[in-house]
């Protein structure tokens, strides 16, 4: 009898839930959102922009060149940003699905009228969402158009901004890391800037193409404090300890000569100059050294060549990161995480700085030293010239 | 009726009554020299005629009776004084009884004025020769198998096991086969409680046939509405041998090559002979492998409806976008796909085993062309529903004994139902009924799934890897081998 | 029905780990940051110490449960009461897991489908399980999921190594200061491990010695896991984030990115820890019958797992509706005055009564 009724009450429920089940969803019902753009609109509104991927038939999404029938962009503006969300979920036909974004792109204008730090809300608190996507800035331009593009190579433009950054090295700028940066009181956020260019790919097509053209810093409150071109943003990237690698050309004392090189297992590290005096900083950036291009007329098989070559690499390394450096502290952005070291070596001393920091900053001395060494001279010794 | 009558008419009326209609039913009169009248009878076709003449009919009524004896006062005295050469006889008091030895082919010896028969065991009929079990093929190893004939089989096993302590018990059951069951153990390493619930058991069937030892299992099994077998079937000596060291008994039905092997665990199915045969390195890789493909045979369909319909995101961005494009055109949901090729395929599975070997391509070019490529092309079904189905039979094959896929593949079904309704939340609730299910099991007092749970320490690495003999210790009283 | 030592080792430690990945690593660190593993090591400590106590006082009353014992202790009616509080604690506590767990999954990943419905299949399944096999099914359940299950938790915590900056649990100390490391171990400690299951359970354990190491060990493993799990959670997101992670142990699983492939596993861990709610809910779910049945003298246990069971879900749709109800994780009167009473001063209480009848018994003896 027991058994009886305990074989009914599975299968009711079975059926029960069986009837309830409403919860799956085909993937010919979602709608992969790649990369999303966010941009300032009129009257204190927020325009959210999603570009959506359309798997077609025929080819794989991934072969072949850029078509226009990838992908889709659909905009919305609403007051924040899950009401703009939300609108755009209204237009779409399928359910959007942001986790496999590969990149949040927003606009100089939102960073400049409003507070990023709303977004930042939204990303963490709906579970559905994955920090892993890159934070970029689009100067110039509208983030939206940046959506808007074609990509000579890949279907998407987020897909390519994304694979660009990883293949030059530089992964270290996802949404969470920015929030880690953002939040803490001794870092400030760097973020990538791309700006839409016209670029000519085939003899008929010149098309924009939106290409990493330097950095920005932020300060505080998330507003920018300053852009850093290429060569700068990649110096600061280095000394704040996010770079990978890196290409340097650096001419030669004669002036028209040129040494090329390229850097791996950038580092750097953070040291008092003074243990009593906290500061004054020290900041030593290391590398290994592959040179790679030398239109010189050293034989760089010589060894004193080559040390030659070592300390005048650094000295010149040193000159313009030091620049950089100067440059970033008048801004009052500490992107390169001094504060946080600060707080750690000297907490007592920094819980008196931290709550200004961005104007104590510019009162920090802090020193460039490189230690960079010379790993190898190429395959051959003198130049072809 | 009762006794053999002392008169020759009534015994062959009581006989030729009984076998009314039976055109193979053969009852010869015999008088020998000294006016004795003989009566043979037996059933054509299941005697050896040769050996009765050669060492019974000849000497009576030809030769003469050894050593000069001139008169045959009883026959039943010539067997006492065992003048008679044939290697097994008794004699038998009531005529019932003398039917019964007829029909399993024994030869009826009645002599006229004697309350007596006597009963030879001259069975010589008709049997297949030992062939390698087709669905326990080994690469190396025994290629004997058992057949129909219980002796054979009993003699398999005892060539192999040449110990007085193995026993053979035997039992008769079936109203109408009364076929002849041996119960095999090896005394003193089997358990005790076990045998006493299988005699208790044996005696306690009550039916009309027993053709195959598979109707003797659902008289055994405590819990036949399980899912997972309690008895192990197998048709090799070998792995019978094994057992019954382990400490396991084995039960031999007549009529069919299937030897019954009780207490198993859940861990006797996924292992094969082979094992034993083998390097031990290698049998890790193998084993891994098949505990792998296991689960892939009974939780790929609900994994693939987990994660493309419920949990897309666990999917990398690339494979889903491929997933996503090749799912475009599909009418179905993803559910009702894959429960559409998973009996699709069990159907194909299902003809192949009755197929007549002509008609055997026909169906592989019906089911991989036809239903497989062109459902694909024409969209109704996706690719990588195709793929996930194919892999999962093929993990299916890896399992070595066939009666343990059976639950697996119902298990699929189950887990694809609940899968489709909660995803991987639903899962994990179908996963842990069957646990629940599982750990309360018992085959014959064993928790079927120990050495597991309960945890046993010494046992539990002849499960995972195959320990090496060298290194093994002791004996095993209640083993979980093969 | 006998619990071997491997067994309880297993159905202790799951049941301290599913509590511990849920809920004291949000409080510690939301009061003392960085330092956050320093409460949870303390108040670890201090569980530790309490499974001690309770394990004397099993270990001296060997052949009874909780309800026997504390009626010989404590007198008849006051044993009554006591333990009716302890019931109330089992009750509520499974009640929190489930709802938590169901909640948890309509966030996460089931939108649609009705509560009611995970309630139904949750409570169904660990009501069947204790009918099934009472504590025998349980633990051998346990010891199947348990190597599992804590395995992945502990695998979980490496896998983001590229994720994972040590610097960030720095500076020790010099941010927080004491007070706020110590409320954090006052807001966290109770929900760390809960000892009073072994009050019950100890009873049918085969071997009273192996058994009790093995809970000391259960014990031990989920705190372990507790600190490494604060530590990396700084580690992978800083200390500001960590603190306004409700789950914090959840969202360190959506970091994970392996070779850029293997990504969002979430899903396959949510499975994991169903299965861990199990074992701790059919745990709770026997104890609770089995207690009430000695408690009201009612022979039939399994019925009364079943009306538990049935109980528990009506109480948590009706406490679905109302939030006071449902969020009484930081209740001050609860954390400071109840659990302590029931997890640390009882059982002292009881190991000293008991203490004293000894002495009295030798003494008479003598």
């Amino acid at each position: 009898m027991i058994r009886f009724l305990l074989r009914t009450s599975v299968l009711m429920l079975l059926a029960g839930a069986a009837s309830g089940c409403t919860d799956f969803i085909e993937p010919n019902q979602l709608a992969f959102v790649m990369g999303t753009a966010v941009d300032h609109a009129d009257d204190g509104e927020i325009e959210v922009s999603h570009q959506i991927v359309i798997p077609t038939q025929k080819s794989g999404p991934f072969g072949g060149s850029g078509d226009s029938d990838s992908f889709v962009v659909m905009s919305a503006k609403g007051k924040n940003v899950f009401e703009a969300i939300h609108k755009v979920q209204k237009k779409m036909t399928r359910r959007l699905m942001p986790s496999h974004r590969q990149l949040i792109a927003i606009s100089e204008q939102y960073f400049q009228k409003d507070d990023v730090s709303t977004l930042f809300d939204k990303l963490n608190r709906d579970p559905a969402n994955n920090l892993r996507d890159i934070t970029v800035l689009v100067k110039g331009d509208l983030a939206k158009n940046f959506l808007l593009l074609d990509h000579p190579m890949e279907h998407l433009s987020s897909i390519a901004t994304g694979k660009e950054m990883e293949i030059n090295g530089m992964n270290r700028f996802s949404t969470r890391q920015f929030i880690i940066d953002s939040l803490s009181e001794g870092t400030r956020p760097l973020v990538p800037v791309l700006q839409i260019e016209q670029v000519k790919v085939r003899s008929k097509e010149t098309g924009p193409i939106a290409a990493l053209s330097g950095f920005a810093a932020l300060n505080k409150k998330l507003k920018i404090a300053g852009f850093l071109n290429d060569a700068e943003g990649a110096g600061a990237v280095w000394m704040s300890g996010k770079g990978t690698f890196h290409a340097i050309t650096l001419p030669w004392k004669n002036g028209k000569d040129t040494l090329s090189f390229r850097l791996t297992h950038l580092g750097r590290k953070i040291d008092s100059a003074d243990d009593h005096d906290p500061q004054r900083i020290v900041l030593t950036v290391m590398a290994q050294a592959y040179l790679l291009e030398n239109t010189t007329s050293l034989d760089l098989s010589e060894t004193h060549y080559m040390l030659e070559v070592q300390k005048y690499m650094n000295d010149k390394i040193r000159e313009d990161l030091q620049l950089t450096m100067d440059k970033v502290q008048e801004w009052g952005s500490d992107v390169f995480g001094i504060g946080e070291y600060l707080h750690r070596s000297s907490p007592y001393w920094w819980k008196s700085q931290k709550d200004d920091w961005d104007h104590k900053f510019k009162a920090l001395d802090v020193t460039v030293r490189s230690n960079v060494q010379l790993r190898s001279v190429g395959a051959s010794g003198t130049s072809f010239n | 009726m009762g006794a053999v009558s002392q008169s020759a008419e009534i015994n062959e009326a009581y006989l030729r009554a009984q076998f009314q209609r039976c055109s193979d039913f053969v009852l010869r009169s015999f008088t020998l020299r000294d006016e004795t009248r003989l009566m043979l009878v037996y059933l054509d076709g299941m005697i050896r005629s040769e050996s009765v003449e050669d060492n019974f009919l000849k000497p009576l009524l030809f030769d003469g009776l050894p050593q000069g004896i001139d008169r045959i006062s009883s026959l039943v005295e010539m067997f006492r004084r065992e003048w008679l050469p044939l290697t097994s006889i008794k004699t038998e008091d009531s005529l019932d009884g003398l039917v019964t030895c007829v029909l399993q082919g024994c030869l009826g010896i009645l002599v006229d004025g004697e309350t007596s028969a006597l009963v030879a065991q001259v069975q010589g009929y008709e049997k297949r020769g030992i062939e390698e079990p087709q669905k326990e093929s080994t690469l190396r190893g025994s290629k004997e198998g058992f057949v129909e004939h219980l002796r054979t089989n009993t003699s398999l096993i005892r060539r192999r096991i040449v110990h007085p302590q193995l026993k053979m018990e035997s039992y008769t059951v079936g109203k109408y086969t009364q076929t002849e069951v041996v119960l095999s153990y090896m005394q003193g390493i089997a358990d005790e409680q076990v045998l006493s619930v299988v005699r208790d058991k044996l005696d306690k069937i009550d039916t009309d046939g027993v053709i195959d030892s598979a109707y003797i299992e659902e008289w055994l099994e405590n819990n036949s509405f399980s899912i997972f077998p309690q008895v192990q079937n197998t048709e090799r000596p070998d792995v019978v041998v094994a057992s019954l060291l382990e400490g396991k008994v084995a039960l031999i039905a007549n009529g069919t090559p299937s030897v019954l092997i009780l207490p198993i665990t859940l861990w006797s199915g996924l292992q094969s002979a082979d094992d034993y045969f083998e390097r031990f390195v290698f049998v890790l890789l193998i084993r891994t492998i098949r505990y792998i493909m296991t689960f892939i045979s009974f939780a790929l369909p609900a994994i693939y409806v987990a994660l493309s319909t419920f949990h897309p995101e666990m999917i990398p961005s690339y494979l889903m976008i491929s997933i996503a494009t090749a799912r475009e055109s599909s009418p179905f949901p993803t559910v009702v796909e894959v429960f559409l090729m998973m009996f699709i395929f069990d159907g194909l599975q299902e003809a192949g085993v009755h197929l007549p070997n002509q008609l055997g391509p026909v169906v592989s070019i019906i089911g991989a062309l036809v239903i497989g490529q062109a459902a694909v092309e024409a969209g109704i079904i996706s690719t990588p529903i195709i793929i996930v189905i194919s892999l999962t039979g093929v993990a299916t094959y890896t399992i070595p004994r066939y009666s343990a896929t059976l639950p697996f593949r119902l298990i699929r079904y189950l887990l694809l139902f609940v899968t489709g309704m909660l995803g991987f939340v639903g899962f994990a609730f179908g996963i842990l009924f069957l646990l629940i299910h599982l750990v309360m099991l018992e085959s014959f007092g064993t928790p079927y799934l120990s050495p597991v749970a309960p945890f046993d320490g010494k046992r539990i690495k002849d499960i995972l890897i195959r320990y090496p003999f060298a290194l093994k210790s002791g004996r095993n009283k209640k083993g979980m081998g093969r | 029905m006998k619990v071997s030592g491997y067994q309880m080792f297993w159905l202790i430690s799951i049941s301290s780990l599913i509590v511990f990945s849920f809920l004291p690593m949000h409080l510690a660190v939301e009061q003392a940051r960085q330092d956050g593993w320093i409460s949870i090591l303390l108040g670890g400590m201090i569980m530790l110490a309490a499974t001690w106590i309770t394990l004397r006082v099993c270990m001296q009353n060997k052949d009874k449960t909780l309800v026997g014992f504390v009626k010989d202790l404590l007198g008849t009616v006051l044993g009554k009461i006591v333990v009716v509080f302890y019931f109330l604690l089992w009750f509520t506590q499974m009640a929190t897991i489930v709802r938590g767990m169901a909640e948890f999954q309509n966030l996460v990943m089931l939108h649609n489908t009705p509560m009611v419905l995970i309630l139904l299949c949750m409570l169904f399944l660990v009501a069947y399980a204790v009918y099934r096999g009472g504590i025998i099914a349980v633990s051998r359940c346990a010891e199947i999921i348990g190597p599992l299950f804590v395995l992945l938790l502990y695998v979980q915590l490496f896998l983001n190594p590229q994720d994972m900056d040590v610097k960030r649990a720095l500076p020790i100390y010099a941010d927080s200061g004491w007070l706020a490391i110590l409320t954090g171990t006052l807001h966290s400690f109770n929900y760390m491990v809960d000892p009073s299951i072994v009050l019950m359970l100890f009873f049918f354990a085969e071997n009273k010695r192996t058994a009790s190491r093995a809970i000391m060990w259960g014990t031990a493993v989920a705190m372990l896991w507790g600190v490494l799990a604060t530590l990396v959670l700084v580690f992978v997101t800083g200390p500001r984030i960590a603190a306004e992670l409700v789950v914090p142990v959840y969202s360190l699983t959506k970091f994970v990115s392996i070779l850029n492939f293997v990504q969002n596993i979430d899903a396959f861990y949510i499975p994991f820890w169903l299965f861990g709610a199990f074992i701790k809910l059919s745990v709770g779910l026997f104890i609770l019958s089995y207690g009430i049945s000695e408690w009201t003298g009612f022979k039939n246990w399994r019925l009364i797992a079943w009306l538990a069971a049935v109980a528990c879900l009506a109480f948590v749709l009706f406490s679905a509706h109302r939030i006071e109800l449902s969020n009484t994780l930081k209740n001050a009167y609860l954390i400071g005055l109840v659990y302590p009473a029931l997890y640390i001063v009882l059982p002292l209480i009881l190991w000293m009564l008991g203490s004293l009848r000894r002495r009295r018994k030798t003494a008479n003896a003598a």
